[in-house]
């Protein structure tokens, strides 16, 4: 138990779940609590997230008066591995202990938010399509599956880029594309990244239930998608099934990075999820077209 | 593993304790943090030198400094002076913990600035102490800090005051005590292990000096765990 001087919340240290091995860390408000929320982290970085965004996270979310969980998922950071049979269902089952920690310590635990970075995103969307008790989903540069729309949007670019053009003409384009294709598959990312990334229809029919569920679901895509998510509006082009204007919203963050490296993306993050969990819309110009970085 | 917190009622510290899993040597082991991106990358690493360390019989701790990881305070906040006090408490709580008199180091980068001034402050407890990848000045922590990609960068600055007491350290004025050191850093090739007076020098064969980094070359979640055993043999003593 702890407290943080005047800080407007405490931090307890959580260890939890079925085997009795998640480590985590529950920032609670000092006021009446309101909705709880569970992080999910990135790819195999600890409970602190890339660039300690998800201590920050916890911490103003906390403030605002959502009690919210940061923990590591078994084999990862703080939480030893455990020997189950495939490591995809032990996330699963280690994201549902964590919803059921929280609905343990707070009342309502049919509503539950879960905020994912990256593969946490990726993980959030599909337990929270198998688990009523998940309410509202934020999704911080999740996999987007790419469309007809990305690829014409990326063709138009190119011919309007002089660097495109360039690399076209120096014979760098080709070389590029000959190293892709002879790459050794050993230098591939290993499979932790993506655990539970579905295909395109899946994650469309997976939409789809949670649409039809209610849960309100926001995606907050950073410069860092942009290699396979180029425009806000590919989500309705890659949900042709899921998509809902009503349940889905889009911040379109060119200004953020993918580690959300300062102050400013991090507070800014921290407003949008703070105006999802609360039911505020975003505004007009986060929702709209912003033009893309080169 | 237990997880814990410690410190002052004004700034309280998070840290991971292990107890020794193994025949218990009744004595302890205190991991010390590199600093910033550095640390983010290194935390697996650690993990797994204390998970080691512990099932070979050594009860460790390990922390994160206040204002850094899962502790207490803005990135903004952080001194060379906190952190400093943060780890005489962690020496402390570990001793008090595992019942211990004496308790070897492990500082990796920044950490080994950390583990040296420390031994420097309590060589009644401190008997052993290994500098890994080690800067020769505090400025070098600096220059390391600001050297990541481009985001980590920015995501973990180092102010002008944190800065300034950097620039006054200089790991040779404060390996003057704490019993034997153990230095892990690059050296001259063909003379991987010299001995320097109390100090014992392993030499990182080139390619490898950055071995302890998460997620390096796309490696994601490689421990260099050759390297590891070395470090708990010669802790072991």
């Amino acid at each position: 138990m702890m407290a943080s001087g005047a800080a407007p919340f405490r931090e307890t240290l959580e260890t939890f779940g079925r085997h009795g091995s998640l480590a985590g860390i529950l920032t609670r408000p000092t006021v009446d609590p309101s909705s709880p929320v569970v992080l999910l982290g990135a790819g195999i970085i600890h409970k602190v997230g890339p660039s300690r965004a998800s201590v920050d996270l916890a911490r103003a979310l906390a403030s605002a008066g959502h009690p919210t969980l940061r923990f590591d998922l078994s084999g990862i950071g703080d939480s030893p591995r455990v020997d189950e049979p495939a490591l995809d269902r032990t996330a699963v089952l280690d994201i549902r202990d964590a919803i059921s920690l929280m609905g343990d310590r707070f009342e309502g635990d049919d509503d539950v938010a879960l905020v994912g970075f990256c593969s946490g995103a990726d993980n959030g969307l599909y337990v929270a399509a198998e688990d009523p008790r998940v309410t509202r989903l934020v999704l911080f540069d999740p996999t987007v599956h790419r469309t007809k729309g990305f690829d014409k949007r990326r063709r138009t670019r190119r011919l309007t880029s002089a660097r495109s053009w360039w690399n076209v003409i120096s014979g760098r384009s080709l070389a590029l594309e000959l190293k892709d294709r002879i790459a050794d598959e050993s230098d591939r990312p290993p499979g932790y990244y993506g655990l539970l990334t579905q295909n395109r229809d899946e994650t469309d029919r997976r939409v789809a239930g949670l649409v039809q569920r209610g849960v309100q679901i926001l995606y907050v895509l950073s410069q860092g998608c942009h290699d396979y998510c180029n425009a806000p509006e590919q989500i309705e082009e890659s949900l042709p099934t899921g998509y809902s204007r009503d349940s889905i919203s889009v911040l379109w963050a060119p200004e953020m990075d993918h580690i959300l490296s300062t102050r400013d993306q991090r507070d800014r993050l921290a407003s949008a999820v703070l105006s999802h969990l609360h039911d505020r819309p975003l505004r007009k110009s986060e929702v709209s077209d912003v033009p893309l970085r080169a | 593993m237990i997880q814990l917190h410690f410190g002052s009622g004004r700034r309280l510290v998070y840290g991971v304790y292990h107890p020794a899993t193994g025949t218990r040597l009744r004595r302890g082991v205190l991991l010390l943090n590199p600093y910033g991106w550095e640390a983010l990358r290194a935390h697996r690493t650690l993990r797994a030198l204390a998970l080691r360390l512990a099932g070979g019989g050594f009860d460790v701790l390990r922390f994160d400094y206040s204002c850094t990881g899962d502790s207490l305070g803005d990135r903004e906040d952080a001194s060379w002076e906190d952190w400093m006090e943060d780890a005489d408490y962690a020496l402390d709580e570990l001793q008090s913990m595992a019942g211990l008199r004496k308790v070897s180091l492990v500082g990796l980068r920044m950490g080994a600035l950390v583990a040296a001034a420390l031994a420097d402050e309590r060589p009644d407890v401190v008997d052993r102490q290994v500098l890994w990848a080690p800067p020769a000045r505090g400025g070098d922590v600096v220059r390391w800090a600001r050297s990541g990609h481009e985001g980590e960068v920015d995501a973990f600055p180092i102010g002008r005051r944190l800065e300034d007491q950097l620039d006054r350290l200089d790991l040779a004025a404060l390996r003057s005590s704490g019993g034997l050191s153990l230095v892990l850093g690059l050296g001259r090739p063909g003379r991987e292990v010299q001995s320097v007076g109390g100090t014992e020098v392993i030499t990182l064969s080139p390619d490898d000096p950055h071995c302890w980094m998460q997620d390096r070359d796309r490696g994601a979640g490689a421990v260099p765990t050759k390297l590891l055993d070395r470090i708990a043999t010669w802790i072991t003593g």
